[in-house]
């Protein structure tokens, strides 16, 4: 069967995949670098964001139907195509692994206190397992109906704090930390635009051609909007010093949600978000991932593989990193360049070389 | 103990469906493969519980791309510091 997606539930794809991890991370790592001015590493980071998707949206324009593991091995020949893929399929699996240490770690420290982080992130990836034995298009059409739920809980959350918030706080306006403003933009670049490209490798499922185009680059700088708003409202209300101690300021931004004192303590809608774009990313990832390899051994199902990668990518989210606070030299690090790699150089190689037909 | 022999118990039954449902599509090559990426994942992840000191991925990766990482990680630091 062929499986297909619309432009509606790719464009939702790519808000999911953007804002997945990065919505509970990007305020502290953006105020970390550009302190008061960290709403603006974010406003450059989506200008620079939306040229990375120019270059992504030419690849889907010469994928014309077929697949993005095809369109690498006809632009670079068997072999190289082939090492390449292998590269681009650890990426996916190095971001597979990440999201679900991440989401199982803040579930473990914020929600499930007590839960070993091990038994949540055992059931998040069977749930995933389950998601991808059924297909890019129910996950795409999942996604569609998550996306409602996330956005509300989004906008109820920068609504809830406006109240507190101090505009004082992201003043003066690019007059201090202009090279570290600037600087910011490399990790935050890496864990928002840059993990688009695991999105070329489902942009052939979408019905048009066109509809992929237009849905990365609608996704991609609409969740840069929200990202921006999200940072601002971090900075305004808990200031620099705030949002950028906590591990998951807009958690903590959750917290300050007090309605005439009876609706307080709902920062479990925070969590929805997360939940909801996360397991989404969590997801599409893993689906690309088992593509790669399918494409690279092909089996009669891509379903063979998901179980032993099932269990590897567990084994990896419990080996990915000792604790919370060695994920951010790991994000300004390694990940970064294995993202510029992945996500940007290889990209421009394939938009470089010419089709082989 | 427990969780390892939890973790055993479902991974049995998840070989136990899957190999059935291979078996009924007659793929010789799908079972071996299936078979052995099992094993490597069930086995890796028995030894993870038993304490095996298995390396951290990112100490691996940033081993991969020291060259790189290194100098770029000291640099955005610096600007973190400031």
């Amino acid at each position: 069967m062929i499986e297909k997606l619309d432009t509606k539930q790719f464009t939702v794809l790519v808000m999911m995949n953007t804002l997945g991890a990065s919505i509970i991370f990007i305020p502290s790592i953006a105020t970390n670098f550009g302190k008061e001015n960290g709403w603006i590493t974010l406003i450059l980071a989506t200008l620079i964001g939306a040229l990375i998707l120019c270059l992504y949206r030419r690849i889907i324009q010469r994928l014309e139907g077929s697949n993005f593991f095809t369109l690498i091995e006809k632009s670079l020949g068997k072999w190289i195509g082939k090492i390449v893929i292998s590269l681009f399929c650890f990426y996916t699996f190095i971001n597979v692994s990440a999201n679900l240490w991440s989401i199982s770690d803040f579930i473990s420290i914020q929600i499930l206190m007590g839960t070993p982080f091990e038994v949540v992130s055992f059931l998040i990836i069977l749930t995933v397992l389950v998601a991808v034995r059924y297909g890019i298009e129910v996950i795409g059409r999942t996604s569609e109906l998550f996306f409602p739920f996330a956005m509300i809980c989004a906008i109820l959350l920068t609504l809830l704090v406006i109240k507190d918030a101090e505009l004082t706080n992201i003043l003066p306006i690019f007059q201090l930390n202009r090279a570290s403003t600037i600087a910011g933009i490399i990790p935050i670049i890496s864990i928002t635009y840059l993990e688009l490209v695991i999105l070329l490798a489902i942009a052939h499922t979408v019905n048009q051609n066109i509809g992929a185009r237009k849905g990365i680059m609608i996704g991609g700088i609409a969740s840069g909007f929200i990202l921006i708003i999200i940072t601002i409202a971090s900075i305004a209300v808990l200031g620099v010093q705030g949002t950028s101690n906590y591990i998951y300021p807009i958690y903590a931004l959750g917290q300050r949600i007090n309605i005439f004192n009876f609706f307080e303590r709902v920062e479990i809608i925070v969590a929805f978000i997360w939940f909801f774009t996360i397991f989404s990313k969590l997801c599409v990832s893993f689906y690309v991932l088992i593509s790669g390899i399918q494409y690279l051994i092909p089996l009669k199902t891509y379903k063979t593989w998901t179980i032993p990668f099932t269990f590897l990518a567990f084994l990896a989210s419990i080996q990915i990193i000792p604790n919370t606070i060695a994920a951010f030299p790991f994000i300004n690090g390694p990940y970064t360049v294995i993202s510029i790699i992945v996500g940007f150089i290889i990209p421009l190689l394939l938009f470089a070389c010419k089709w082989k037909s | 103990m427990l969780q390892l022999l939890i973790f055993l118990i479902i991974s049995t039954l998840l070989f136990y469906f899957e190999f059935k449902m291979i078996g009924k599509a007659k793929a010789t090559k799908d079972k071996l493969i299936f078979t052995m990426f099992m094993l490597i994942a069930v086995t890796l992840l028995s030894l993870q519980s038993l304490d095996f000191p298995f390396p951290y991925l990112a100490d691996l990766l940033e081993l991969a791309t020291k060259p790189v990482s290194n100098p770029l990680e000291q640099w955005l630091q610096g600007f973190q510091e400031e």
